[in-house]
């Protein structure tokens, strides 16, 4: 099953989204900053291009889901009045698991220690889910506005989302005499540019001493329980016909978002 | 012998103050009356470290307390519709994100009055009933 999140900064960009859609095969999209709800966004989708996509929600969200696939049903099971937070049930034939969508305040508005608190707050409200559920086949993805090594995403108080599958693979760790249990996040493998693709999900210039340029907000953290079918994880940088990247290698505002997307995949 | 010494507590000392956790209780208790049982809701309390980052000088655990709805008919949905914190050790003065800090316990429920009547928690409470009957009505 083929995941893409993206960012789309409130703009209009549903042909770039049916053939990223086409060119990776994607199954379900998660958007965040949608210019339209989410009926909308589904029924733009599916008039631009070949496929049915339907949106799946009790109330409007600050993310969207969309899915255009009939092997999976796909019910919400939590949101919450800010709308930072939201969670469904993905039902495969033979396994379910919870997906966790997000999308938290900007820096510009948030402190890190304020995105840190929420992050604390959301992941037991992802845990109250596991609980519910019997089970920690949890996937997590989204805009959380914060690097890999914030705080918030690293802490055992907030997301404990690790950067090796080899610590993620202890499941939980102790801290304080209280076990937490942990992520894996694949995104700190993508900073700098030792490794193929763009040095991140969001770039920006500030003329501050500490200046990182390159953000990676947009992350997927994967619960060790799905670590043996997740198979591949992205940073995209074109659509397979436009470049979403400008002639510096930086998201291209001009043509798309701020934000460039992010592919996964999951071997169910 | 010396005059008696006066007591100098002020008359507003009460013996039946009520905590948020148990006026939010009720609350819980009275949504399922009055939805007939196509809404229930139950509280959530967790303990939010301080953060120095945030404040340096709150070195308090917080309390919060969310009001969750609980949608039966549409397995057991939930929403998070309120939030409320005070410091561990003080339950006023209280704050309920997004509608202020009440300092006793009229405060807190004249505020958690406002944000139980607000259009947008009306909205929410009548979208998730016309979806549970909409549910019923397809089972039949």
């Amino acid at each position: 099953m083929t995941f893409l999140f993206w960012n789309i900064a409130k703009r209009d960009l549903w042909s770039t989204l049916d053939r990223l859609c086409n060119f990776h095969n994607v199954d379900l999209v998660v958007l965040a900053e949608s210019p339209s709800g989410a009926t909308s966004s589904a029924k733009q989708l599916t008039q631009i291009g070949t496929r049915s996509w339907h949106s799946h929600f009790r109330v409007p969200t600050r993310t969207q889901v969309l899915s255009c696939t009939s092997r999976a049903t796909i019910e919400p099971v939590y949101d919450e009045r800010a709308g930072m937070l939201s969670i469904h049930r993905v039902v495969l034939e033979n396994t379910d698991f919870l997906l966790a969508t997000t999308h938290l305040p900007s820096q510009r508005y948030w402190e890190e220690g304020e995105l840190a608190q929420e992050s604390n707050r959301m992941s037991s409200a992802v845990r109250q889910s596991e609980i519910e559920y019997g089970h920690e086949r949890t996937v997590v993805v989204g805009d959380f506005n914060m690097d890999p090594y914030a705080p918030g995403m690293v802490s055992s108080h907030g997301f404990h989302a690790l950067m090796t599958r080899q610590l993620a693979g202890k499941r939980s760790r102790i801290v304080a005499g209280t076990d937490y249990s942990v992520f894996y996040n694949p995104m700190w493998g993508f900073f700098g540019d030792r490794t193929p693709g763009p040095a991140g999900s969001y770039f920006y210039r500030r003329s501050t001493p500490t200046t990182y340029f390159w953000h990676i907000f947009d992350q997927v953290l994967i619960r060790p329980d799905l670590l043996s079918v997740f198979s591949e994880v992205q940073i995209i940088d074109h659509d397979g016909t436009q470049s979403l990247i400008d002639e510096h290698g930086y998201p291209d505002n001009a043509v798309a978002s701020d934000h460039l997307p992010l592919l996964f995949r999951l071997d169910l | 012998m010396a005059n008696a010494v006066p007591d100098l507590w002020p008359e507003s000392v009460d013996v039946d103050v009520i905590s948020p956790l148990v006026i939010l209780r009720h609350q819980a208790t009275a949504l399922r009356k009055r939805t007939k049982n196509l809404l229930e809701a139950d509280i959530h309390t967790s303990t939010l470290e301080p953060h120095p980052a945030s404040d340096p000088f709150d070195d308090d655990a917080r309390v919060q307390h969310e009001l969750r709805i609980v949608v039966p008919a549409l397995d057991r949905y939930s929403y998070s519709l309120l939030r409320v914190w005070h410091r561990s050790s003080l339950p006023y003065p209280v704050t309920i994100v997004g509608w202020g800090t009440a300092a006793s316990e009229d405060e807190f429920m004249d505020l958690l009055s406002k944000a139980l009547a607000s259009p947008d928690t009306m909205s929410i409470i009548h979208s998730l009933i016309a979806q549970t009957n909409e549910r019923i009505d397809e089972s039949r």
